[in-house]
């Protein structure tokens, strides 16, 4: 009689070792890690040292290390200080917050008609939500200049009640951006939240409304508490990429609504000036990882075990 | 004394339709204030929907719930004065044992200081008051359900519903909170209705019983009433274990399969069926004066504190002491006796 081998462990009904899995586990997370490491974080690294050289005076990138391109960003210029980056940064932060909260707002009671059908028209609305999906961005954002064009409807009726000059387009306009931005992100908010919704346990509901908790008080602790997980997923899938849109504030916001993605094109684009572009980028990741960490200790409270 | 304070809860033809379902039809019950009620069915009977009317979850059809002579039919939970203790027991999650319990307090924005003093009075009673700052799933089915029972009680409600609060603890452990929730009652003198599936909780705990079936109230009175003195086939059997013997009625007496037997009054019909419980039947040597037959016994069947002994002709069951000892082809005389045997209305 073989005494077993400590080593040997049962592992799904296969008899095998911990060295063994472990270096199989190796061998299937490799290719992943080594994507990764490619595509993301040397890309990034090159961004890193990007934003911190010259720009040549046709655009070409000089091997001199300054933090020049930082202090441009805060305002800093060999014309004294001006606070017009710094604002495009802070109008970004503002108008993804406003959409992701928009989009939440919408996103709730949609979740809810959606989670309510019965099964067999369910998959229809879903599909109506996700339909967008499979149109391009670009084409949908043109179809809002459609919409907001001086003839149609909606920009007639804000001309007749004085909103804007009578005759002319509802775009470019932060209105239009909101509104773009939002028909955009609403799938991406509803899809997950409407996961956690269809999976609600309503004795909670019903246990708060035994404990008479007011409308408010048992959304707050009956419905959001147990929706978080989807509701998490659909703030970080909008607020994140919301940060950096440009296509949208672009078509609909013009000059007169840039937000920082726009501002990280014209340096990469038009500009010729990486390393400025490099430091926006970086100037708006920070943004986003110090906003994902607010939210992440705002919320850590209500977060399901 | 509390008990005299405590509210009636009266419920008039109460009937609830769920699209072609009747699941609750034409009840009519009133639960004294201070007793220990229990609406005991199979599922699907209908118990929980009628619970779920008297805590403002549904609102009835047709029909009237009052409680203290006011009609709430159509008051919404938030603002019944009645309070439920969920099967799942449904506490909050992200919230502490302290905030659970608090929860009702909260809602009607009870001072913070004596939110603490409630809260902490109702957690020591019940044992759990080292809880008070952990999060529900820290805790075993036995401790939740005491959390879930003092979020129910802090709030001091006219009624306290149950809906099968035990469903989800091991056998040994309903044993022993069944009988703590009776003495939890007895000592808050609070009425308490439970709704439950399994006969044995509702005779450890109630002061009465409402068996019910098919969205209808079969027969309600003390367990003692309804266990000894079971209206139809469906309570005797679904109350305990019980023989029941198909008879016709004969010359002094009725014609049953297992031969003639006399009852202590005349059979309401010419035929019907009989009904007698395993342990009221004595097994003899000799034959008895009355109601005896002469039996074999089929098959033994241990069962710790006795045995069950089905014997020919019948099968008839009988409950016997664990020491004494019966093999298969032993006969014996059964005493049927007449006071034991109960005339059925089916």
């Amino acid at each position: 009689m073989t005494e077993p081998s400590p080593k040997n462990i049962i592992w799904y009904g296969e008899l095998t070792t911990q060295g063994s899995l472990m270096k199989r586990g190796l061998g299937f997370l490799s290719p992943g890690m080594v994507w990764l490491l490619v595509l993301l974080v040397l890309p990034g690294l090159v961004l890193v040292a990007v934003s911190l050289i010259t720009r040549g005076s046709y655009g070409q990138l000089l091997w001199n290390f300054t933090s020049e391109n930082y202090t441009r960003l805060l305002g800093f210029s060999v014309f004294g200080w001006t606070a017009d980056y710094l604002r495009i940064l802070w109008r970004s932060v503002v108008v993804a917050f406003f959409t992701t909260l928009l989009s939440v707002v919408l996103a709730y009671p949609l979740s809810f008609f959606i989670a309510a059908r019965p099964e067999r028209t369910r998959y229809f609305w879903l599909t109506l939500v996700i339909v967008p999906f499979w149109t391009n961005m670009v084409i949908r954002t043109y179809a809002w200049f459609l919409i907001l064009a001086p003839e149609m409807p909606l920009a007639k009726a804000a001309g007749w009640l004085g909103l804007v000059s009578a005759g002319s387009p509802l775009y470019p306009s932060a209105f239009a951006v909101y509104l773009g931005m939002i028909s955009i992100f609403l799938p991406f908010v509803t899809l997950p939240l409407y996961a956690s919704v269809e999976r609600l346990d309503w004795s909670l509901v019903e246990a708060a409304q035994d404990l008479y908790a007011s409308r408010i008080r048992v959304f707050t602790q009956a419905i959001i508490p147990q929706t978080m997980p989807g509701l998490s997923v659909g703030i970080i899938l909008t607020f994140v990429p919301a940060m950096g849109m440009f296509v949208v504030p672009d078509m609909l916001g013009g000059a007169k609504y840039m937000l920082v993605g726009n501002l990280i094109q014209q340096q990469f684009g038009a500009s010729r000036d990486w390393p400025f572009g490099a430091a926006i980028s970086m100037g708006l990741m920070v943004l986003t990882m110090i906003s994902l960490q607010l939210y992440r200790r705002k919320f850590r409270e209500v977060e399901l075990v | 004394m509390a008990e005299q304070q405590e509210k009636n809860l009266i419920l008039r033809s109460i009937t609830k339709r769920f699209g072609d379902v009747e699941a609750v039809q034409d009840v009519t019950l009133e639960v004294r204030g201070g007793e220990f009620f229990t609406l005991l069915g199979p599922s699907g009977c209908g118990k929980t929907t009628l619970l779920r009317m008297i805590a403002g979850l549904e609102i009835p059809d047709n029909g009237q719930v009052l409680l203290g002579g006011d009609d709430i039919t159509n008051l919404p939970a938030t603002k019944r004065q009645v309070n439920t203790v969920f099967q799942s027991y449904a506490l909050f999650p992200h919230l502490t044992i302290f905030e659970n319990v608090a929860f009702g307090l909260r809602s009607r924005k009870v001072a913070n200081d004596e939110v603490g003093k409630r809260v902490y009075r109702r957690l020591e009673m019940l044992g759990i008051q080292e809880m008070a700052q952990r999060k529900p799933h820290q805790l075993s089915g036995g401790q939740k359900q005491r959390v879930a029972l003092a979020r129910a009680l802090v709030n001091e409600p006219d009624v306290l519903l149950l809906d099968e609060p035990m469903s989800a603890l091991d056998a040994k452990l309903r044993g022993q909170v069944q009988v703590e929730l009776k003495r939890l009652q007895r000592k808050l003198g609070k009425t308490f209705i439970l709704v439950t599936h399994d006969q044995a909780e509702a005779l450890v705990c109630s002061d009465r019983v409402a068996v019910m079936r098919r969205g209808k109230v079969i027969q309600y009175g003390t367990p003692e009433e309804v266990y000894d003195i079971p209206v139809n086939r469906f309570v005797a059997e679904f109350l305990g274990a019980a023989n029941l013997l198909t008879y016709q009625v004969a010359e002094g007496g009725v014609q049953t399969p297992v031969g003639f037997l006399k009852l202590d009054r005349d059979a309401p019909k010419p035929e019907g069926t009989l009904a007698i419980r395993p342990e009221w039947i004595r097994i003899s040597e000799e034959e008895p004066p009355v109601n005896g037959v002469r039996a074999t016994v089929r098959e033994t069947i241990y069962r710790g504190t006795n045995f069950d002994v089905w014997f020919d002709p019948g099968p008839i069951r009988v409950r016997t002491s664990s020491y004494k000892h019966f093999h298969p082809g032993d006969q014996a005389w059964l005493k049927l006796a007449p006071e034991e045997l109960v005339v059925l209305d089916d």
